[in-house]
């Protein structure tokens, strides 16, 4: 389903060159719950974002369900994104203004669904989340897990195939944490192919396949076993 | 879609209060400003409009050469034009009318009598040619016999009340009697003259004398042609000058005297003509109006455009989060889009709630009876809705197209995104427009004030305090008035009476042919000139306190003075190219009201009076010849010393009633009259201070918002500095000292633009100030001091925050 083959992401500020992926190739399944690790700076966010059509590589191709997006436009990649995939964020990135309804309503808006269907849709991803009763309500009147939630819960509601989850875990305390990982590993068994970035070593073993990036490369677990990074 | 866009929309607005209170309340006075003025260009555009025939309804003005060899125009044309067209063009002009007038006359019916101003005759045609509304009467018959006339409604109500006029009569000037046989409705207030009444022109025919009706230096008729359809004006122009030669003052004539013709309703805004029926309009402020319409909008616009971009980094989690989700761009340059619509829509509904409170004012200051009726100005009203969304286009797409470029890796991942260099150095530009703009119009409404200032102060180098105008009215008085002017001047308060025939600050139209001693001989290389010709008793030039440059005054103890006495004013002597006038023979003509013809008077020069304004200020002094006549005299100017003033007025009236029992007592002040010469400028003066005021309100408020995000954008440096020592007052001039910066560069942009459009304006005038340089220091100024009390409320907020809140904040 996504096919990453010699990828480079080259940042450039004035005079520095900075390699954020080198030379990394990549295929996920379907239906595989891939967790990405590794130090700050080496290239987690940026595979992610990639993979997310939200950034594009510098170098290398990218497949995504067997079709080259490398060259898409805006609008093509746009489409990519509303039909196949969902954002979770660290900082969960509600909008402030929308009440959580609103907020979960906002990748149908988009789409050519009736307002009666995107009701429906709504409701549904609300109290499978367990956060109907709260859906008039401001995302800052809400605890950092049910904004998780909502977060989810807007990035499910179009049924993606995959889900991209930045750290979804990384500005919640353990409780609120386990239970967001509980969530994502019930979607996954429901088929939903999830690649999730994260810090903590506990939410990588959700994972089916962790994969370890050190300065823009994949390092195997062998290698990591030596470097006594694990 | 366009649901969740209103409802983004909506909530962005109430949850951003000040964002949307400086946006709304700019945009909302900016369009109530616009639809104001656009009420006011309508108006003045649609004057005479309203005539079936305006299409190829034209005026006939006249245009004589100058002895300074300038072709200078006048309405007034001969009697005797307006037939003779008719002969000669037989087929190529569908109607010719005369009108003569407006002039007030007394009317009377039975115990009632009133004077009665904006009577005319008229050709019995005038019906088909103006589009005037008659309510009663036949229109081709009603002024086809001599003595018949139509009154205007209000005449009719004056005089007979709920009865029918049709077939009565009334008495005019206690000498003519009418019968009525029309009544037309009031005449629109878009028109070029509003006249109250037509009496037949049939009636003149048999009250004028041989030498009006056959003279063509006569009459004092404006001539009108109806051209049938499809003529070209142009081409029927162009067959004048031969006219000119054939049939009216014969061979050579075309090269001094010229017939043209304009468009009935070009003469508003387009015809400055001597001898205009009404003050007109202007072209040119119908320019600067919408000209200051549109820098209202446009200042409007750029504080939405820097509002909103100032405030882009909160907005940029949202574009990246719906580029995420799946949104095109295009969707979201609608949503912005449709959110500055919005924004504009309810300014357009709010603008058009002030545009009602304030249109009684508007219309005290701009004279006009404009009224907003939503059926009968429907195209004005969708024009304006048109703009306003228009408007809301234009503000939002910079928001729009620079919000929806933000790409989501960057927005999302900060807690905050940049507010992006390239939108900075915009806006900086963007506030120095405004303030040049305000700039430009705080010179000009300065440098408009001066010039009207300097009209009004202007000596006109007489003495114009405490003179009672009034007029004779008739023979009967004038024949009494040396006798009236002793019984006048028992009263100690009464300083001095003179009479003229002519009406001081009224246009002088009494040109006579002089042949004068040691003249030069004319441009044409003959002896003879035309001057201007002013009749009065012996006291003129004392009454007004004239000084004189050579020579004496009349002086009634000379008694050759009243005989052969004459006196010029400076610029006849330089016309005449005289070195030594006193003593030169005169040969010229006076008018005997007696025998209401000219004759032959000779004299000699007594004295050179010094240049003095007659006329307005609006045309320069044009030689003068003075001479004394005990019987062509129209009005009297009577000098009060200045105390008791109600009383003296009162002694005025009761003593010209005791010579003239029937005469009613009209009087003005000829202070006022002058005053009223600049009524127009002064209006138009107004106006432009209250939207320039607007203007500057508008961006002011632009800037205040402005300032306040600049603020809260700097609270982490504002915190550094404090933690390192800076103190409230350095702060605060650190955030003021950025804006007083963009004022200064927006000042050296204003002056020259402003430099520009104020000498243009000022070319017009005769007599003109030179724009000082003061003007523009004190604009800029004005401004930095507007830009300083605006910002700095803001910045003192912003300094006096504790250093630790705001960097923990961050």
């Amino acid at each position: 389903m996504i096919d990453l083959k010699e990828v480079v992401k080259i940042y450039q500020t004035d005079e520095v060159e900075t390699f954020a992926l080198n030379k990394l190739s990549l295929k996920i399944d379907q239906g595989e719950f891939t967790s990405i690790m590794g130090p700050s700076g080496c290239g987690k966010s940026t595979l992610l974002n990639i993979i997310g059509l939200i950034d594009m590589p510098t170098e290398g191709t990218y497949q995504f369900d067997g079709k080259i997006v490398n060259q898409f436009g805006e609008k093509q990649k746009a489409d990519v994104r509303k039909e196949n995939i969902g954002f979770v964020f660290q900082n969960f990135n509600l909008l402030d203004e929308l009440p959580v309804y609103d907020n979960v309503e906002l990748p149908l808006i988009y789409t050519s669904l009736s307002a009666k269907e995107r009701k429906e849709k709504v409701l549904n991803v609300l109290s499978k989340l367990d956060i109907i009763h709260r859906k008039k309500h401001l995302p800052k009147q809400l605890s950092g897990g049910q904004q998780q939630r909502v977060a989810i819960a807007r990035a499910i509601v179009n049924h993606p195939k995959i889900l991209l989850a930045d750290e979804p875990t990384g500005n919640l305390d353990s409780e609120n944490g386990k239970e967001v990982m509980k969530i994502l590993t019930d979607l996954n068994e429901e088929g939903t192919t999830i690649v999730m970035v994260t810090h903590s070593a506990r939410d990588a073993n959700y994972g089916s396949k962790i994969i370890h990036l050190f300065d823009g490369k994949m390092i195997t677990e062998n290698i990591l076993k030596n470097l006594n990074y694990v | 879609m366009f649901k969740n866009y209103l409802k983004v929309a909506f909530t962005n607005l109430w949850n951003h209060k000040v964002f949307s209170f400086i946006n709304i309340l700019g945009l909302t006075v900016g369009m109530a400003a616009c639809f104001l003025i656009l009420l006011f260009v309508q108006d003045e555009l649609s004057y005479d409009q309203y005539h079936e025939k305006a299409d190829r309804l034209y005026r006939v003005f006249v245009e004589y050469k100058n002895q300074e060899g300038e072709f200078v125009g006048g309405v007034i044309t001969p009697y005797i034009l307006g037939p003779t067209l008719a002969s000669v063009f037989e087929g190529e002009v569908e109607r010719v009318i005369r009108i003569d007038g407006p002039f007030s006359y007394q009317i009377e019916k039975g115990d009632k009598k009133f004077p009665q101003e904006g009577l005319a005759l008229a050709d019995a045609d005038v019906f088909d040619a103006f589009s005037f509304k008659l309510i009663a009467g036949d229109p081709k018959t009603a002024l086809v016999e001599p003595f018949t006339m139509v009154i205007d409604k209000t005449i009719a109500e004056k005089f007979f009340g709920k009865e029918d006029p049709i077939g009565e009569s009334l008495l005019i000037e206690e000498e003519f009697e009418v019968k009525i046989t029309g009544i037309i409705d009031e005449i629109p207030e878009n028109s070029h003259a509003h006249f109250h009444g037509f009496v037949s022109m049939a009636s003149g025919e048999q009250i004028y004398s041989e030498r009006v009706k056959t003279q063509w230096g006569e009459g004092s008729q404006s001539t009108y042609l109806v051209l049938p359809k499809g003529a070209n004006a142009e081409k029927f122009e162009a067959k004048l000058p031969d006219f000119v030669e054939n049939h009216t003052f014969g061979e050579g004539a075309s090269a001094f005297v010229r017939y043209r013709l304009q468009k009935v309703t070009d003469i508003h805004l387009h015809s400055h003509l001597r001898g205009e029926l009404e003050a007109n309009g202007d072209i040119d402020y119908i320019y600067i109006f919408s000209g200051v319409a549109l820098v209202i909008m446009l200042i409007a616009c750029i504080n939405y455009m820097n509002l909103s971009t100032a405030r882009s980094s909160e907005r940029a989690k949202e574009v990246g989060l719906r580029k995420v989700v799946g949104a095109y761009r295009s969707q979201i340059i609608t949503q912005f889009l449709s959110e500055s619509i919005l924004l504009t829509l309810i300014a357009f509904i709010l603008a058009i709630l002030c545009a009602e409170i304030a249109l009684p004012v508007f219309n005290e200051i701009a004279q006009k009876e404009l009224e907003i009726n939503y059926l009968e100005n429907f195209f004005v009203v969708t024009v304006f809705l048109g703009i306003a969304i228009v408007i809301g286009i234009v503000a939002g797409s910079y928001p729009a197209f620079f919000l929806s470029s933000f790409q989501p890796v960057k927005v999302l991942k900060g807690s905050k995104g940049s507010s992006g260099g390239k939108s900075v150095v915009l806006r900086k530009v963007l506030v120095i427009l405004q303030f040049a703009i305000s700039i430009t119009l705080i010179i000009s409404t300065i440098v408009i004030s001066e010039q009207l200032n300097y009209l009004r102060n202007k000596k006109l180098g007489i003495n114009t305090d405490h003179i009672v105008i009034s007029n004779f009215q008739d023979t009967t008085l004038v024949n009494k008035f040396p006798v009236l002017k002793r019984e006048l001047l028992k009263n100690p308060d009464i300083k001095s009476i003179t009479a003229t025939n002519k009406r001081m600050t009224r246009n002088l139209s009494s040109n006579l042919g002089y042949k004068i001693e040691g003249a030069e001989p004319n441009p044409q290389g003959q002896d003879n000139y035309t001057i201007t010709t002013v009749t009065s008793d012996h006291d003129f030039f004392k009454t007004y306190e004239a000084e004189f440059v050579m020579g004496r005054d009349f002086d009634e103890t000379i008694p050759s003075d009243a005989r052969e006495g004459f006196i010029f004013n400076e610029s006849a002597i330089k016309l005449l190219g005289l070195e030594d006038p006193i003593g030169k023979e005169v040969e010229s003509a006076t008018f005997d009201m007696e025998i209401m013809d000219f004759v032959p008077k000779k004299g000699k020069i007594i004295g050179v009076v010094k240049d003095f304004h007659f006329e307005s200020l609006d045309y320069t002094i044009s030689p003068v010849g003075f001479h004394i006549s005990d019987n062509w005299l129209n009005w009297m100017s009577i000098k009060l010393a200045g105390n008791n003033i109600p009383e003296t007025v009162q002694y005025i009236e009761s003593t010209i009633k005791s010579f003239a029992p029937t005469r009613p007592f009209n009087y003005t002040f000829l202070d006022e009259d002058i005053n009223q010469l600049y009524q127009g400028q002064e209006r138009v003066m107004i106006i432009f201070r209250y939207f320039a005021g607007l203007a500057i309100i508008i961006a002011c408020l632009g800037i205040f918002g402005l300032s306040s995000f600049t603020a809260e954008r700097k609270t982490k440096e504002i915190g550094i500095r404090k933690v390192l020592g800076a103190s409230t007052s350095g702060v605060t001039i650190l955030l003021t000292r950025e804006f007083i910066k963009l004022v200064v560069v927006a000042a050296v942009i204003g002056w020259p633009i402003a430099y520009y459009f104020m000498d243009s304006w000022l070319t017009d005038f005769n007599y003109r100030i030179d724009i000082g340089f003061g003007a523009f220091i004190l604009a800029t100024f004005v401004a930095i001091f507007i830009a300083v009390f605006t910002v700095s409320s803001q910045a003192i907020k912003a300094a006096l925050t504790n250093p630790v809140k705001a960097l923990r904040y961050e």
